[in-house]
């Protein structure tokens, strides 16, 4: 989701009285997840999806 | 013990052949399911009087080894009217509104549904805890995990109440159950089988498929639930044959993958003791065996929770909004995780998969037919000792339960479990073959050479 629609989310989730602590926590969890990610040269990237992919096996044993 | 007990979907089709046999096996399998349901803390709902006016039909033409066989499946599995509440008490008295495409499939094939069966809340969980359904004992040993999140399906199949049952796949629910109990379990490849009307997790990356005892059962399962289905927009059309075609091929020519790095390396020594004389056999049985190296496992293992996670923020946010104080702390933090994903990132992980997919197939495929590993990092822990809300400092090691099957949701591949003995706690032991798209036959045919040379049919449970 976009930032807007997001920290519109994390403001929801704490006005609904969500541990603001979790909110940290998580967002050091994913930061983690993210570098890893980022990581991944984004020139490298195909244009095809799962679907697609997995499209072509199926067809391949038709 | 009940006469039903243990036994394989074929000889439940026989004994049902007649309505009044079909009628006394589904009140039996009814009072089994309701007794040991009980006492396995595995049930979330039965409907005798559906069941029994499915049982009193006439049977369906074309005579499916399903017909007559009484069957119950994970509570995620719709059925119009029945309970809905995936596993939580924030969906306490909902009913589904339609009726899954895989239970309708079983239906049209003459299987009777007795019921529903405990989900870890969500499906967002390894280890099978479920404070509000409740935590399935293992029928092997009632103080050990099921695992999850397919743990009701997997100790009602283990107890051989029921010979087979349909869970759910995101990260391993399917698999680490069917290990965790002596079952035969399938992840189906990507867009084999439908998931309309199961209760979501992941869009993306939710698989269906069948828990069994035998290797020959879940051919029959798979057999009446994959095919093309309109409502699911990532089902796949494709043409496939009889899954039992290749059942008595055996290992001989099977070239068989060993993989040191990740899927080895990375589980504790009785595991990777035992899966290495997996190895040992398969080479005696006429497998041909290539030790392989496999780049990018730990971040396909990391990107396959980020995107679970990522999925299911977007699926569950007005849950937890509004619905927090009743859900499991650990599901919330699972969830609201996945909420600080940023759009641009979602769609780079939908790219990779397809790029780490077509590498994957390629570098171990383009040799080899199968690929083994262990399932289970570790030996099974107890309900006691994986209580992560009871035992925070227990958390690192439950994370680490996933690591040898989440890989394979993220690339899409189908993996067969299969048992292959008992540990030192007389628990089951298994391996998961792993195959290119819609290998489902060979790996089906791998795994019945397994389940005829370990005999593991002939185990069953102590009663307790």
């Amino acid at each position: 989701m976009d930032n807007k629609n997001r920290n519109s989310s994390f403001d929801r989730l704490q006005d609904a009285g969500l541990n603001p602590d979790w909110l940290d926590q998580t967002a050091e969890v994913f930061d983690q997840w993210r570098q890893k990610l980022a990581a991944v040269n984004d020139a490298d990237l195909g244009q095809d999806d799962l679907n697609t992919l997995y499209q072509r096996f199926a067809q391949d044993r038709d | 013990m009940p006469d039903h007990r243990y036994q394989s979907i074929t000889a439940l089709h026989n004994q049902a052949k007649t309505k009044e046999n079909r009628i006394q096996l589904t009140h039996d399998v009814l009072d089994d399911l309701e007794e040991t349901g009980q006492d396995l803390d595995a049930l979330v709902y039965l409907d005798r009087d559906f069941a029994l006016d499915q049982a009193a039909k006439d049977l369906p033409h074309g005579d499916h080894l399903l017909a007559g066989v009484p069957l119950a499946h994970k509570e995620l599995y719709g059925r119009q009217g029945w309970p809905d509440e995936g596993g939580s008490k924030t969906h306490q008295g909902q009913k589904a509104k339609e009726t899954a495409h895989t239970i309708s499939q079983l239906d049209h094939h003459g299987a009777i549904d007795c019921g529903r069966l405990v989900s870890v809340e969500f499906a967002l969980g390894v280890t099978g805890h479920n404070d509000y359904a409740g935590t399935p004992k293992n029928p092997w040993h009632h103080d050990y995990i099921c695992g999850g999140s397919s743990s009701g399906s997997a100790a009602m199949v283990a107890a051989g109440v029921i010979p087979a049952s349909l869970g759910s796949d995101t990260g391993g629910s399917i698999r680490l159950p069917a290990a965790a109990c002596g079952l035969v379990g399938i992840k189906p490849s990507h867009g084999l089988v439908s998931r309309h009307g199961i209760f979501p997790l992941s869009a993306s990356l939710d698989t269906s498929g069948p828990l069994t005892r035998s290797v020959e059962d879940a051919a029959i399962m798979l057999d009446a639930i994959a095919g093309h289905d309109p409502r699911d927009p990532l089902s796949l059309n494709t043409c496939f044959g009889d899954w039992r075609q290749q059942f008595e091929s055996g290992l001989g020519g099977l070239k068989i993958a060993r993989a040191e790095d990740h899927f080895l390396s990375g589980v504790d020594a009785a595991v990777a003791d035992a899966t290495e004389t997996v190895f040992q056999e398969a080479a005696q049985l006429g497998g041909i065996i290539h030790d392989i190296t496999i780049p990018d496992m730990d971040l396909a293992n990391t990107l396959n929770v980020m995107l679970i996670a990522s999925e299911a923020a977007q699926r569950h946010l007005e849950t937890v909004a509004t619905h927090h104080r009743e859900m499991n702390d650990q599901t919330v933090m699972r969830i609201i995780t996945g909420l600080h994903a940023e759009k641009q990132e979602i769609a780079k992980l939908q790219q990779l998969r397809a790029d780490m997919a077509k590498q994957f197939i390629s570098h171990v495929f383009d040799e080899c037919d199968v690929l083994i590993t262990p399932v289970w990092p570790f030996l099974l822990p107890t309900i006691k000792d994986s209580d992560i809300g009871a035992k925070p400092e227990a958390a690192p090691l439950m994370q680490r339960i996933g690591h040898n099957t989440r890989p394979f949701n993220f690339l899409g591949l189908p993996v067969v479990v299969v048992p292959i003995g008992l540990d030192q706690n007389g628990l089951p032991l298994s391996v998961q073959l792993v195959g290119k798209p819609f290998s489902e036959a060979v790996l089906l045919r791998c795994a019945r050479a397994f389940e005829q040379h370990y005999a593991f049919w002939d185990k069953t449970p102590k009663t307790q």
